[in-house]
Order: C-alpha cells, then sequence, then structure tokens
C-alpha cells in the first residue's frame, strides 16, 4: 500500500511541475492599462487603452527628466463586443494586456446615452478587472481623453483617478463613481444617477491650445489647457440623458451627506451684500438626516443637516470673540447651505430626477404603499414637499479671533 | 503512544469550520433577498431540534459512532446497507465540496489552468491529511481554526473601517410577507448547511468529556450559525440584494470592493486561500465521515481505503459537467430532495429504532432513555 | 577455541596488517569468551598485551623499577604524565615495603590520592583499560594486574561555545570530553536527583554516551524509552552526537529535528529541570536533548536571561524570521506571477520597470538566486577562517550588485533573497534552519507553478505532517496542537519568571510545581 501511494505523489508532483503554469504571467510580459476608454463606431465598439511603459519609469524618482519616452502608450481596438475588442489586442501589443490595475474607465457620451450595462457587466464579471474603477463621462472621443498627459505626473490614468479620490476626500462636491457604485444605484430604486465628466479646458486667453499628446508638454510650467473633471452626467437607468452643472449638484452632496472638508463660502453679516467681501469656512463635520413621512396622498421628506466648522477667512471686521458675532455667522452659513439644498432639489423636481434616493427612503419606510407610487415616481417625486433646517456650529476661529481688517481700522 | 484524546472545544471548533467552510461561498437564502438573514435564522432554529436529535442518539450510546450504531441497531444486513448509504452520501458531499473548491480556484486565482489538475492536487493534499488518523485530522483543524477566524475578523474589522455596509439595506423587512423567507429557509437552509452536521455522529464518541458534549455544542452550534447569518448578511449589506444574489461568490465580491490606502487592496486572491481552509476542513471531514464507515463495514483498516475513496471522490466531482448545471443539480435537486433522507429521515428512524430496542431491553439498562422514565 | 584466539592474540605481530574488517572480527569474538588469562609472569604479561595491541608504537610498555617486579603500560598522551610520574614512585615504595602482592593492592586502592584503581585479570579487561587511556601496572607475582585511572593529556579547556553566542548568560561552553561536560551541569545542579547513566557505544571507537536527567522530575517512561533505544545502537563508531541522534528519533522520515543540540551547560541545565534527557556524547561539545518540541528550537537560552518584555518580543521576530525564511521568495514568485493585481499599482510598475529586460523567467532567477547564496554561504563555512567571511562578502556584493547592473536578475529579486537569507539566520537552532531551507526551495517550486494555492497546497501537508510528528511521544507542535493554555506563559510570550511556576506538563508530569506557592504568591505582591 505504501510504495504505490509514494509513486502517485511523485507522479503527481512531476506532472504538475511539468504541466503547471497555465497561468503564469511573468512581469515583464504584462501590459498594464492605467485607463480604458470606451467610444462606439458604428456597430463596433472601440476600445482605447492606456497602458504603461515601465521602461519609460524605471528613471524612478525623477519626474520628467530620464527618458525621453512618454510613461504610457495608448491604442485602440476595436471588435463587436468589450472582450473581442480586448482580445483583437492581441494582435498588435506585444503583451498580456492586464487589466486588474485598471483605475479609470473613460466613456464617450455617444456610448454613455446609448447605455452602459454592457461595459458594467463585463467589469462584474471578469474576475480580473475590478468593480473600484471609476467611472467618468466626456464629451467627444473618450480615446482623445486617453492620449492626453497630465503633467507633472508620469501616468494619467493613475493621476485621473487620484484626482478624483483627492476631491472626494477634500470638497466632496463630486461623488466618486465606481462600477459597484453604478451597479448598486442601478439594483435601487432610485433611477437616476450622476457621473462626473472629464474635459479638456483650456486655460489660455488666446484660446490657442498646447497639444497634450506628446512628451514636450512636461516642458511648460502652465500648458494651456488641461485634463479637468468640469461637470456631472445625469443618467436615467444606464443610460445619459443630460449634463448638469457643479453649481446644480452641490445641494445633492449635502442630502446624500456626504461632504467633508468642504470649504464654504458665506456673506458675513446680513447687513452685508458686498460679494467681495465672502467669508469661509470649512466643514469638519457634517451629517444629514432623511425623515421621509406621509401627507395625505403625497410624501414629503424634512431634511436635517447638521455640519461644525472652522472658520478659515474672515473679511469683515468684527469681533469674534463675541457670541453675537459667531451666532450671525453660523445663521448666515445655514443659509447658504439651505439655499444650495433648496435651489438644487428645486432643479431635480423641476425635472422629474430623483438623483437624492428618495425612493428607496419611501420604499424603506412605506413599502405598503410603495408598489402603488412605483409606477408613476418621477410626478410623485416632483410633488414631493421637502423642508430643510441647517443647524451649524462654529466650533474653532482658527489661529486669530479678531479679523485681519479690523486690526487695520483699529491702527 | 497513542494519539492525544480529542476534547469537547476541539469537536466544537471543527463544527463551527465545518459549517462556515462552504456556506461562507455562497449567498445563503439568496430568494429571500434582503430577508436572507431571517430566512437563516428560521433554517438554523428548525434545524437545532435534528442537531438535538443527533445528540441524543449519541447519548443514548455513546460508545458508538454512526455506523456502529447503524450496524447495531439494524442488523448486520440492514445495518451495513444504511450504512453504506449514508457512507455514499459523505463522499457526494466530500465530492460536491472538491467540485466548489475547483470551481472557486478556477475562476478566481487559477482561471487558464485545467479543472482536473487543480482538483487532483486537492484531492493529494486530502488524502494525505487523512492519512494520520481522525485525531491528528482535528488538530489540524483546530491549528488552522485561528488563521481562518482572523481572516473573517479582519475582513469584518476592514468593511465596517471602510464605509461600504448600508444597513439601510435591511430594511424594509419582510417586504413581500414571510412566506418567501418561510419557504427559503425549509429544507432548503436546512439542508444546507445546517443539518450536514448529521455527520457529526461519527465524531461526537471520540470528545472527552462527554459529559460537557451537548451543552458544549449546542452553545457553538448556535454561535456558529449566529456567525454564519452575520457573514451571510454582510454580503447583502453591502452589495445590495439584487447584486448579492446575482453574484456568484459574493463574499469575494465583498472583498474585492475593499480599499485601505494603496496597500490594502484586491487581497481577494488572499482571501480565497483563507476560503480554500474552510473548503478543505469539511472536505476532510466528510472524507473521513466516509473512510470511518468503510473501516466498521468492512473490518479492514481504513489505510486502505484512501486511495479508493479519494478515486471516488474525485470522480464524483467531475459528473456534473458544467458549473451552472453543478450549481442547480446541488442546490436545488439534491438539498431538496435527496439529502433531507440522510439528515432527517433516517436518524429519526434510527432514534425510534433505538427507543424501541431500549424498551425491549428496559429492566436490564436503567433509566436511559427518556421513554424508561416516564 | 579459547587456545586458538590466545595464540592469534599472540601471533599478531605486524600491525600494519590489521586491516578493519579482521580488527571488527577480533574484538567480536572477544567479547564473546572474555576470560582471556593475562600470563603469570611479568615478561609474559609484557608481551602478551604487546602482542595483543599489536606492537603499536604509541602503546608504552616497560618495566620500571628494580629489575623485574614491576612494568607499567599505556597508551602514549591518553594519560596525564605528571601523576604517571607520581603514581610508579609510589608503587615502586609501595612495592618495596608491603610484604604481599594483595597488601600492595589493597593500600593503593587507599592511598593513592587520583583515579579510581581496578583490578583487571583478564585480558580483556587489561586491554579494555588500556584503550580507555588508563595507565596499567603489571607487578609481579600479582594475578592480573592494575589500572589506575590517569586519563589526561591534551584537552581543550573550556572556552565560549562558537555556535550559540549570547550576549546575556554564561560564557562557557562544553569540550570534547564527557567528564568535563558532565561536572559543567552537575556545577549548576546541585542536585542528588540528578542522574547520570553511561553506556558504552560503537564496537571499535567505544565511545561513552551518558544520558543525564532528574530523577522526579523526568517522565520515567521517557528515560526507559531512551535508554531502551540507545542500547539497541549497533554500530562501529560514534564519533559525534550526529550519529545517536539519528538512532534516537522517531520511525519515518522528517526533515524536521525532532532532538536539539546545544553546546551551552546552562541550556541542558535549564532542560533538565523541565524534565528533559540529556545525552552526551564523548568527543564532542555537543549534546543532544530529548524530547524537543518544535517551538524549541525558536527559542534561546538568552531568553530566560533578559527581562521577559524583550525576549517575548525576539520570540515573536523569531517566528516571524521562520516564516519568512520559509515563505518569502516562494510569496514574491507566486505573487508576482500569477497574482500581479494584488501589489499596489505603484509597487508593480516599479517591480515592472526593474524585470524588464531580464531573461529569465523569475521562478528560474529565484532558484538561482537561492542557490547562489548557498554556495556563497557553503564557501563562507568551508573556507578558511581567515578569508572566509571577507571572500563571502565580496562574493555576495559582487555577484548581486553586478549581477543586478547586468540586467541578468531584478533588484527585488536580490532584496528578497537577501532578506531571506538573513531571516534564515536568525533561526537560533541550525538544525532547523538547515530543514527550512531545503523546505524553501520545494516551496518556491509550488508558488512558482500554481501561484498561492500552490504554496497553499505544499505547506497544508507539512503543517499536517508537523502536528502528526512526536518526539518521544510528546506532539511535535506542542502546545499549540494540541492546544495547552497553560504552557502559554513560556511559549511566544515568555512570562516573568515569578509567573512561570509550573514546569512544562507534557516532559514533567510528575513534578509540576517549579516555585513554591509562597514564593510565586509573594512575587506577585506590589512592592
Amino acid at each position: 500500500m505504501r510504495q504505490p501511494r509514494k509513486g502517485i505523489v511523485i507522479w503527481a508532483a512531476i506532472a504538475l511541475l511539468l504541466s503547471g503554469c497555465w497561468n503564469r504571467t511573468e512581469l515583464n510580459d504584462l501590459g498594464i492599462a492605467t485607463a480604458t476608454g470606451f467610444d462606439r463606431e458604428e456597430r463596433t465598439w472601440a476600445i482605447t487603452y492606456q497602458v504603461v511603459v515601465p521602461s519609460a519609469m524605471s528613471s524612478g524618482a525623477g519626474m520628467t527628466g530620464g527618458s525621453s519616452q512618454p510613461a504610457v502608450h495608448v491604442y485602440t481596438t476595436k471588435g463587436k463586443t468589450v472582450l473581442e475588442a480586448n482580445n483583437m489586442s492581441n494582435l498588435e501589443y506585444p503583451r498580456h494586456l492586464f487589466v486588474a490595475h485598471n483605475n479609470t474607465a473613460v466613456i464617450s457620451e455617444e456610448v454613455a446615452r446609448q447605455g452602459i450595462s454592457q461595459i458594467l457587466d463585463v467589469y462584474l464579471r471578469q474576475p480580473e478587472a475590478r468593480e473600484t474603477v471609476q467611472l467618468l463621462v466626456t464629451e467627444g472621443r473618450a480615446a482623445s481623453i486617453l492620449r492626453d498627459l497630465l503633467p507633472p505626473e508620469k501616468i494619467p490614468g493613475v493621476s485621473i483617478a487620484d484626482i478624483i479620490r483627492q476631491q472626494t476626500r477634500n470638497t466632496s462636491k463630486l461623488p466618486e463613481v465606481t462600477v459597484h457604485d453604478f451597479a448598486l444605484h442601478l439594483s435601487s430604486d432610485t433611477h437616476y444617477q450622476v457621473m462626473p465628466v472629464i474635459g479638456l479646458s483650456s486655460m489660455n486667453e488666446t484660446g490657442e491650445s498646447d497639444n497634450l499628446t506628446t512628451q514636450d508638454i512636461y516642458k511648460k510650467t502652465s500648458p494651456s489647457s488641461k485634463l479637468k473633471l468640469t461637470k456631472l452626467a445625469v443618467f436615467q437607468d444606464d443610460r445619459m440623458v443630460r449634463w448638469m452643472t457643479l453649481e446644480q449638484a452641490v445641494g445633492v452632496a449635502w442630502i446624500k451627506g456626504n461632504l467633508r472638508n468642504a470649504v464654504i463660502s458665506f456673506p458675513t453679516s446680513s447687513q452685508s451684500d458686498d460679494k467681495l467681501n465672502d467669508s469661509s469656512a470649512r466643514i469638519i463635520q457634517a451629517s444629514t438626516k432623511l425623515v421621509p413621512h406621509k401627507k395625505g396622498s403625497g410624501f414629503g421628506v424634512h431634511i436635517q443637516v447638521k455640519a461644525k466648522l472652522v472658520l478659515t477667512e474672515v473679511t469683515e471686521p468684527i469681533d469674534i470673540s463675541k457670541m453675537k458675532a459667531i451666532r450671525e455667522m453660523e445663521k448666515q452659513i445655514a443659509n447658504r447651505i439651505k439655499r444650495d439644498i433648496e435651489q438644487t432639489l428645486g432643479f431635480i423636481q423641476h425635472e422629474r430626477m430623483d438623483l437624492v434616493g428618495f425612493a428607496d427612503l419611501i420604499h424603506r419606510k412605506y413599502p405598503k404603499d410603495w408598489p402603488r407610487i412605483k409606477e408613476n415616481w418621477p410626478e410623485e417625486f416632483g410633488r414631493m414637499n421637502a423642508d430643510v433646517q441647517v443647524k451649524t456650529t462654529i466650533v474653532r476661529p482658527g489661529l486669530v479671533t479678531k479679523s485681519t481688517k479690523s486690526l487695520l481700522q483699529e491702527h | 503512544m497513542k494519539g492525544v484524546p480529542i476534547r469537547v472545544s476541539y469537536l466544537a471548533i471543527g463544527l463551527f469550520l465545518f459549517e462556515i467552510g462552504s456556506s461562507s461561498l455562497f449567498l445563503l437564502g439568496a430568494k429571500a433577498g434582503r430577508d436572507a438573514w431571517l430566512s437563516m435564522l428560521i433554517g438554523a432554529a428548525a434545524s437545532l431540534p435534528f442537531f438535538l436529535l443527533y445528540l441524543v442518539i449519541h447519548r443514548l450510546d455513546p460508545e458508538k459512532d454512526l455506523f456502529e450504531l447503524l450496524l447495531h441497531y439494524f442488523g448486520k444486513v440492514l445495518g451495513t446497507l444504511i450504512g453504506l448509504m449514508f457512507m455514499g452520501y459523505f463522499i457526494l458531499e466530500a465530492a460536491r465540496n472538491l467540485r466548489d473548491f475547483g470551481d472557486l480556484t478556477a475562476l478566481t486565482v487559477l482561471n487558464q489552468t485545467p479543472l482536473y489538475l487543480i482538483m487532483a492536487i486537492v484531492t493529494l493534499v486530502i488524502m494525505n491529511s487523512v492519512r494520520y488518523g481522525t485525531e491528528n485530522l482535528i488538530l489540524v483543524i483546530v491549528s488552522l481554526f485561528p488563521v481562518i477566524l482572523f481572516g473573517f475578523l479582519i475582513l469584518i474589522a476592514l468593511l465596517l473601517s471602510t464605509d461600504l455596509v448600508k444597513l439601510e439595506f435591511l430594511f424594509p423587512v419582510l417586504e413581500h410577507g414571510i412566506k418567501p423567507v418561510w419557504d427559503t429557509a425549509i429544507p432548503e437552509l436546512m439542508s444546507f448547511p445546517f443539518c450536514q452536521s448529521v455527520l457529526f455522529l461519527v465524531y461526537f464518541p471520540l470528545a472527552q468529556p462527554r459529559s460537557r458534549l451537548i451543552k458544549a455544542m449546542v452553545g457553538w452550534y448556535i454561535g456558529t450559525s449566529i456567525f454564519l447569518v452575520c457573514l451571510n448578511e454582510i454580503s447583502v449589506l453591502v452589495l445590495g440584494p439584487a447584486l448579492a444574489s446575482n453574484s456568484t461568490y459574493p463574499i469575494l465580491q465583498v472583498v474585492q470592493l475593499i480599499r485601505v490606502s494603496q496597500l490594502i487592496q484586491r487581497f481577494d486572491a488572499l482571501f480565497v486561500m483563507i476560503l480554500f481552509l474552510g473548503l478543505g476542513t469539511k472536505l476532510c471531514l466528510f472524507f473521513m465521515g466516509a473512510l470511518t464507515g468503510l473501516e466498521r463495514m468492512t473490518g479492514k483498516s481504513r489505510g486502505l481505503w484512501i486511495l479508493p475513496g479519494g478515486i471516488a471522490i474525485y470522480t464524483a466531482a467531475f459528473f456534473p459537467a458544467a458549473f451552472t448545471s453543478f450549481v442547480n443539480l446541488g442546490l436545488e435537486v439534491l438539498v431538496t430532495y435527496v439529502f433531507p433522507i440522510f439528515q432527517l429521515a433516517l436518524p429519526l428512524l434510527l432514534f425510534g429504532v433505538m427507543l424501541l430496542r431500549r424498551k425491549k431491553k428496559g429492566p436490564r439498562t436503567r433509566n436511559h432513555s427518556p421513554a424508561d422514565s416516564t | 577455541m579459547r587456545a586458538h584466539l590466545f595464540k592469534r592474540a599472540r601471533s599478531n605481530k605486524s600491525p600494519s596488517s590489521s586491516a578493519s574488517g579482521e580488527e571488527k572480527e577480533s574484538s567480536k569474538s572477544a567479547e564473546d569468551c572474555p576470560q582471556l588469562e593475562l600470563g603469570s609472569t611479568l615478561a609474559d604479561k609484557i608481551q602478551i598485551l604487546q602482542d595483543s595491541l599489536g606492537q603499536s608504537s604509541d602503546f608504552i610498555c616497560r618495566e620500571a623499577g628494580e629489575e623485574g617486579t614491576l612494568a607499567v603500560a599505556y597508551l602514549l598522551g591518553m594519560s596525564d604524565q605528571q601523576l604517571l610520574a607520581v603514581l610508579i614512585k609510589e608503587t615502586i615504595r609501595l612495592t618495596r615495603v608491603q610484604r604481599t602482592r594483595s597488601d600492595v593492592l589493597s593500600q593503593m586502592e587507599e592511598r593513592l590520592p587520583f583515579g579510581t584503581v581496578d583490578h583487571p585479570v583478564t585480558l580483556q579487561d587489561v586491554q579494555n583499560d588500556i584503550l580507555k587511556g588508563k595507565v596499567i601496572l603489571l607487578i609481579e607475582g600479582m594475578n592480573g594486574a592494575v589500572s589506575v585511572a590517569l586519563q589526561g593529556g591534551a584537552q581543550r579547556s573550556v572556552e565560549e561555545p562558537t555556535s550559540q553566542t549570547v550576549i546575556r548568560g554564561p560564557k562557557e561552553g562544553f569540550t570534547e570530553s564527557i567528564g568535563t561536560n558532565i561536572a559543567l551541569v552537575r556545577r549548576k545542579v546541585k542536585s542528588l536527583d540528578m542522574r547520570v547513566e553511561t553506556h558504552t557505544i560503537g564496537r571499535l571507537t567505544k565511545t561513552e554516551v551518558a544520558t543525564v536527567y532528574l530523577e522526579g522530575i523526568a517522565k520515567p517512561e521517557i528515560v526507559g524509552e531512551i535508554i531502551s533505544r540507545l542500547r539497541a545502537i549497533d554500530i562501529d563508531s560514534v564519533l559525534e552526537s550526529g550519529y545517536i541522534e539519528d538512532f534516537l528519533r522517531e520511525r519515518g522520515y522528517t526533515p524536521f529535528p525532532t532532538i536539539l543540540n546545544t553546546e551551552r551547560p546552562d541550556t541542558v541545565a535549564a532542560s533538565i529541570l523541565e524534565g528533559n534527557v540529556a545525552v552526551f556524547v564523548d568527543g564532542t561539545p555537543f549534546v543532544l536533548l530529548t524530547p524537543a518540541t518544535f517551538f524549541q528550537f525558536l527559542y534561546s537560552s538568552e531568553d530566560y536571561y533578559q527581562s521577559f518584555d524583550i525576549s517575548s518580543f525576539l520570540r515573536f521576530v523569531r517566528l516571524f524570521s521562520f516564516l519568512v525564511a520559509t515563505f518569502l521568495p516562494s510569496l514574491f514568485i507566486a505573487i508576482t506571477t500569477f497574482h500581479q493585481e494584488m501589489l499596489p499599482t505603484t509597487l508593480l510598475i516599479s517591480l515592472t520597470a526593474q524585470r524588464e529586460g531580464t531573461p529569465l523567467p523569475a521562478l528560474i532567477e529565484a532558484l538561482l538566486m537561492e542557490l547562489t547564496f548557498e554556495i556563497i554561504r557553503e564557501a563562507g563555512v568551508r573556507m578558511p577562517r581567515a578569508i572566509g567571511p571577507a571572500i563571502s562578502i565580496v562574493g555576495a556584493l559582487v555577484l548581486g550588485q553586478a549581477a543586478v547592473q547586468a540586467g541578468l536578475v531584478s533588484a527585488a529579486m536580490v532584496i528578497v533573497v537577501s532578506f531571506t537569507a538573513i531571516s534564515n539566520f536568525v533561526i537560533p537552532a541550525i538544525n532547523l534552519s538547515a530543514a527550512i531551507r531545503l523546505l524553501r526551495f520545494v516551496f518556491m517550486l509550488l508558488g512558482g507553478t500554481l501561484g498561492l494555492f500552490g504554496i497553499l497546497a505544499g505547506a497544508i501537508p507539512v503543517l499536517v505532517h508537523m502536528i502528526a510528528l512526536r518526539s518521544f511521544g510528546i506532539p511535535y507542535m506542542t502546545p499549540l496542537a494540541p492546544f495547552d493554555g497553560s504552557a502559554f506563559r513560556d511559549f511566544f510570550v515568555r512570562a516573568p519568571w515569578n509567573r512561570m511556576n509550573r514546569r512544562p506538563i507534557t516532559t514533567a508530569k510528575r513534578n509540576p510545581k517549579r516555585q513554591s506557592e509562597e514564593s510565586s504568591k509573594s512575587d506577585d505582591r506590589p512592592s
């Protein structure tokens, strides 16, 4: 009994060593995709990949110096389906396209308007692809966005994702939308959601723009055009329906309670109408409570916002050591927040776009009524009555008490 | 020198890992959607009497394991027949686990490696693990317990530290009434995973001291059930009921989402290893159960049966060719119609026969069974 | 039969012709008939002795004192020359003064201030005594001979141990002499319960092997088992304790050591105080300690001398190093060739950049690097001490640095391999680190062919094996599996001495208390 068993083990070990390695990919056979762009051309997908050129990165610490080669290589493949296009890249690119480190997916407006569920399916189904990929929409072609470099960073795909994460942490005005977030929304009762838009913004007064696709761009201190998050795209289910400006969207973040660390500007006192003399405060803690209620046949929501802030700029000559001044400012901030929320609510209710997830709220609170109103929810949403209460507290005045302006007046 | 005695706590840890072994992979009670946790609780509660039944059977005749009981109370012929059926059931469960193991590997970490090779390696490792006897196997399992528990606890801690868990997915509770929840729980959730603990009838007699067995096992059974409910619900709370029930391995999808700074991301490959350990535990315990059966029935040493047993499990794992049909066959046909025979019907029958035989011998054996004392 | 042998012993005159086979045979048959007469006259005795040792030139057998009264015989260099001179002088005096020969013998036994005095009668006994280094006195008219234990001669003195160094703790190490070694332990354990049992093993080398344990603490069944295993040994030579080790350990192959060895008397003392048995072998400073469990190979004697917090920390460091030394290269290969998604993006890119243009697959690269390291290490050990370390460092630097710069291997791989190597050196027991050096290669192959799955598929059988392993009936993984909570005071965490008031149950079952209740209690009191 002993001998044959040992024999089997040895044979199995040999077979294993000889035949193993199916999944093995050496690092230098990997083409690490950092960003993917989705475009439609007639009836085919045109998928653009931005892959890292490792040899251009080997200089290490130096930002732009060292190699004369851009750190990324961009190419486009075509196919009837997303994965067919992916597969076609084997015909032109010598490495195994590795998408697990793909941080950003840029979707062209055309694709977005036709629906992106196919893209979502690919990301959810493939074990290699990540569900934490940042989704972005762009006006025009996604391929051209991927070709642009983002000085001074070397790998634009990574940097775009970093910008989104950075802003989520520090201002949170734009939502961070990953494949997972998007799919989660799709499976909920809310049929509308937003996605950040990336675009090329010109910074030069003369209107001429630099070519961002060459290495030369690193030689300029201030390129005349730049990749930027510009606005928001509104999706109904998986189709994009319209654009939305950042101002219109500020209230959404408030209602969803996503705001962290954002800076709010506000008129220092009710007397001063001088727009130039706004003061500012930074949110250190904010929470939003949504309490749905039933009113006859319709529904309403109490929106209760609580925010704690730290003063960051004070322009009017007021004495902050006085409680009255603080109270006044707290009131101004609250008004400002309330105005933001109401403005946004008014806009989205007018457009019948439930971007704030009131549908889920009602469904959870009134599951009995939900089947009844489910069908014509957009109208119901438009009719909803929302009242906003904002409570703000200034917890710290910063390092000085009086405003610098008041120092000037005293002397 | 003889192997070390198995303490009650070892067996309890074995039960814990056995229960979470393969059930942590799937979303249990998926049909109940967001109320999966209620389904699970009902399933666990409904299975508790059966678990108690197993314990009482053991208590009535604490020296004998399942197969010895069968041989003793059903007679040689019938006992051997039922014993062989049980053995077949254990082999089948082991094969299902092996297939789960293979599919999990093929879908995640080694997607280009052929299934037959992965499963052959797993079978070899399992065969080696049971080679040293039950005591050693249970010691191995106990020593893996901290690793597995640590893995799951880290997962839960990370999920709580990132705000991925959304408690609002719990509501509304029982939107469509109790019926779908109930239907999911019984008999599906009873037979997988809770009543699979019938296997432990093989292991109960090994535990020392016997006096603490019932209390400890019931305690751990309840604890394990609660842990399973939590683990299961975490997938729902992170992915939402729709995505969770749509996902093949929801727990892995959850793990993929965790991202704490640059360093901790995509450690699903590592987590698959922890799932492997759980699956392997279950597989080994089933295999060992079948081997014990073969030993009792044939009177030959179990070492002799390791190779044929391994081959049987390996071959049986290939029966359903495609993954989908495998899941269907596993979760619907077998779980609903075949397994309850072994988990519910036969133990009840055994219990009845035991009581009858006790009654007959009533005067000689002093009141062991509740029937006698009345 | 007897006569034949006797003749043969006499006629065997050419020493060079005594081939080993013949020697073996003669010694074996000599054991069969122990009563070999030595002869009666002094000249006869000298003649017989010299013949039986084959006229070896290091065998001294010459007359002393008055003509025909006394002869002295010994092996050159095996006895203390100064004492020998005293002995001869004293014996001459005694033979003059005492009337009868038995008086001489009893006087010698009573008066001589050194060495045990024996009175071997048969040739066999005399030969054995000579081989042991005793001095044989042949006195005219006395039946048999007188042997005096004057073993001595050139010996290494007690020095600091070289293989197991500590910063704090005794600096003395064992020598090659078993008597000195046992005395070193005796000096530490001044207990009446310390038992020393000597066996002679090795048909040709006749090596002294001693088991040392504490009566009343060590488990009798373990002691009995060790002694019976020692008795069963039948081998021609025992030159080092390694010979014995293979006979003592359990049946079946295992790469893991199940017997500790040490050249530190304090380690031996601590070990027998916990109920273990020490096996001393003459001719080597390495003493075997049994039974030994896995985690003991990660402990150093210094753990018990330093404060408990730092020793506990160091034990964790050692365990971590053990894991690193076993798994790091294989994990590195597995992750970089199978699970690249686990790496942070920036790390992946920088690793990829390093690997640009390297010709070999990661697995082969790692295997070659590891092999190179093993060669350098072996060279460092074997080379003459003066040039050894210097050349090995230069070799490593040149090979490592140049190989990276030439683009043959990636820098990350060099880092991984050297970190692994350094971790390997942290493990106090050489035999354990040797075991994991072998395992490492197996894991690297598995990791390189099947990724993490392969490593797991390799690690589980190793774990199963380790748990099934026994050292004299003690499970190897004690106190982890089977779990023993009470042993945790001296596990990863070394508790302060006033808390460690019990001996390990597994080995010292009979007498588990280390401290009196009062002492441990009073130490608990806050001062």
